[in-house]
């Protein structure tokens, strides 16, 4: 069936306007709408780690070197919101815009002006919250979690406050654009337990937005009142309780942590089979562990609050819910293992980084383990171990599947193959690099280094310039991947072919690469040696 | 005037399209649902006094 699905696979842009405006701004094609979020998320990935360079450089040594202690509160807050809200997020989105139609047999999504607008409304989010730093006040410095009062001191409140406003409306649209595509728009037997895990992954992701993000709305908008329209949510002086913005901030938190790692499960699940050559070991299992998380994810927000003061009922409960997780991730974990155990394996780029994933994101789960246990937690909680757990889970974790999946998916997307040896030098680059970054923090914490503060006691110098020099050079290491990415889209002599992998299978690696700008305008026939998971013959 | 939407070859797409709109005002339903529930619950709770 390869080139049946697409009607011209001779010109690649057949049906995409000319004019430069009119193909960007006013697109309403999944492909090209997942290439704005993709080109998007970069930048705010580059934006982002500048300010982590700032963080690392005045904490190379004791004492303050480079900035105000307000402007670094300044940054550590920024960083999370442009990595969580502009880099991670908008790049799984942009991934699934890309891949969901093609994986599915949809000739795009279901809701194209809507995916046009979740896409437009990130910029002017992001350049109303960056713009805060330049404020004669100074942006948001209490933390991506804005607890109050502290987030309430200082003039940038409202501005922050719309800005996640708009990151809310542009997710929210997306997860029910995705839902309504992949409940509605499946090609004729594409049945639910034969679609790719990457696309229940993304199912399961979009319906945690649709429940949590209205929640983180809620809460800021009691913020901005509490601030300018004299209510008294989160102020104990008029009756109210901070507290409860805790806990209504961690019911959307917790979940948020699940939306940015569950379709990273889904790309490694991808991956890995490819390059094992091996169908998935324990499909079923690997969707219903995944369902299994995102429930679990409901009822555990209350371990980031241990040390706040919670009833010991209270505690024991969200503990052992918390440490509940640990089963469906260690079947996620047993079965990529079992995928590769007897496979055919070879290590390209893209499969690489699906191992390291594997093996570092580990690390960051067991590191969590170690935090959900409460009389450990009142040790931990608030140090560098915190900090090396959360960025093992989203940097090894998070960042390593979406860059794994660019490598996977950029031969598709773009016609040409990346440089393999380039790609080989900036994973060595990264992977390295990385865990002298976020390993030390670990004894950092455990040693008892708070987070968030600008200067520290001498006792903590040398693991803290350990992790500065780890710092600089991953930052550095990315300008390879950025390279790699500019090479294959303008400069790389080599075609991809259209199955671009040996072991590639799934509906998506029957269209040409690059893949035209419109595919299954009529829903393809489903041959099921041509998919690659559920009940199908290999 | 916006990029031309894909032609679709498939009589059984616009049903599928029908059912997916319909799909997706049922899902915003449920999200400005969670927003006025979150906020309604702390004005039930601030009446209520603290919680704990």
């Amino acid at each position: 069936m390869a080139h049946a699905a697409t009607h011209d696979h001779h010109d690649d842009h057949h049906g995409a306007p000319k004019n430069f405006f009119t193909r960007w701004c006013m697109s309403t094609n999944h492909k090209d709408i997942g290439t704005l979020y993709l080109v998007f998320s970069l930048t705010m990935l580059f934006i982002g780690g500048s300010f982590a360079m700032v963080i690392r450089a005045e904490l190379f040594k004791p004492g303050m070197q480079l900035v105000q202690p307000y402007f670094f509160n300044e940054m550590t807050t920024m960083h999370a919101l442009v990595m969580i809200f502009g880099a991670i997020m908008p790049a799984f989105v942009g991934l699934g815009n890309w891949m969901i139609p093609l994986m599915i047999g949809a000739p795009d999504m279901a809701l194209p002006r809507m995916n046009n607008l979740s896409f437009w409304i990130l910029p002017f989010a992001f350049t109303l919250l960056l713009s805060t730093l330049f404020l004669p006040g100074g942006g948001p410095a209490g933390g991506w979690t804005m607890y109050p009062p502290l987030s309430l001191q200082g003039d940038s409140v409202a501005y922050v406050v719309f800005a996640v406003h708009l990151m809310g409306i542009s997710s929210i649209m997306g997860a029910i654009n995705i839902i309504a595509t992949i409940l509605n728009m499946r090609a004729p037997g594409m049945d639910l337990l034969k679609m790719p895990v990457f696309v229940w992954s993304w199912l399961i992701t979009a319906f945690l937005l649709i429940a949590v993000m209205p929640v983180l709305a809620g809460a800021v908008t009691m913020l901005l009142t509490d601030k300018y329209f004299g209510t008294s949510f989160f102020n104990a002086a008029g009756g109210g309780d901070p507290v409860l913005f805790q806990h209504i901030f961690w019911f959307f938190g917790h979940p948020e942590v699940y939306i940015m790692i569950l379709p990273a499960f889904g790309i490694i699940s991808e991956i890995i089979p490819t390059f094992a050559r091996k169908p998935i070991f324990g499909y079923k299992a690997m969707v219903f562990a995944i369902a299994s998380i995102a429930f679990l994810s409901f009822i555990v927000w209350a371990h980031h609050m241990f040390a706040v003061g919670l009833p010991l009922g209270a505690e024991i409960f969200f503990m052992y819910a918390t440490m509940l997780i640990a089963v469906p991730t260690g079947i996620k974990v047993f079965n990529w293992v079992s995928t590769m155990w007897g496979g055919s394996m070879t290590f390209e780029t893209p499969m690489l980084f699906a191992i390291a994933f594997v093996i570092l994101f580990t690390i960051g789960g067991f590191s969590g383990l170690m935090l959900a246990l409460v009389p450990a937690d009142f040790q931990y909680h608030d140090t560098y171990f915190v900090v090396a757990h959360f960025h093992y889970v989203l940097v090894t974790g998070a960042l390593f599947a979406i860059i794994a999946a660019s490598y996977y998916w950029l031969p598709k997307w773009t016609g040409r193959m990346y440089s393999e040896t380039w790609g080989k030098i900036h994973f060595w680059n990264s992977v390295i690099w990385v865990n002298v970054l976020f390993f030390p923090q670990h004894f950092l914490g455990l040693a008892g280094m708070p987070r968030r503060i600008p200067d520290y006691n001498v006792a903590f110098a040398n693991f803290n310039m350990i992790s500065s020099i780890g710092g600089f050079l991953f930052g550095a290491s990315q300008l390879i991947f950025l390279g790699v990415i500019v090479h294959a889209v303008w400069f790389s002599k080599k075609k991809a072919t259209d199955r671009v992998w040996e072991g590639a299978k799934g509906l998506e690696w029957t269209v040409p690469s690059p893949a035209p700008f419109h595919t299954f305008d009529v829903p393809p026939v489903i041959h099921d040696e041509d998919l690659a998971h559920g009940h199908v013959d290999h | 005037m916006m990029s031309q939407p894909q032609v679709m070859k498939d009589p059984g797409q616009a049903q599928r399209l029908r059912k997916a709109r319909r799909t997706a005002l049922i899902v915003a339903a449920f999200a400005v649902a969670f927003f006025l529930f979150s906020i309604l619950q702390m004005v039930w709770l601030q009446h209520a006094g603290p919680a704990h």
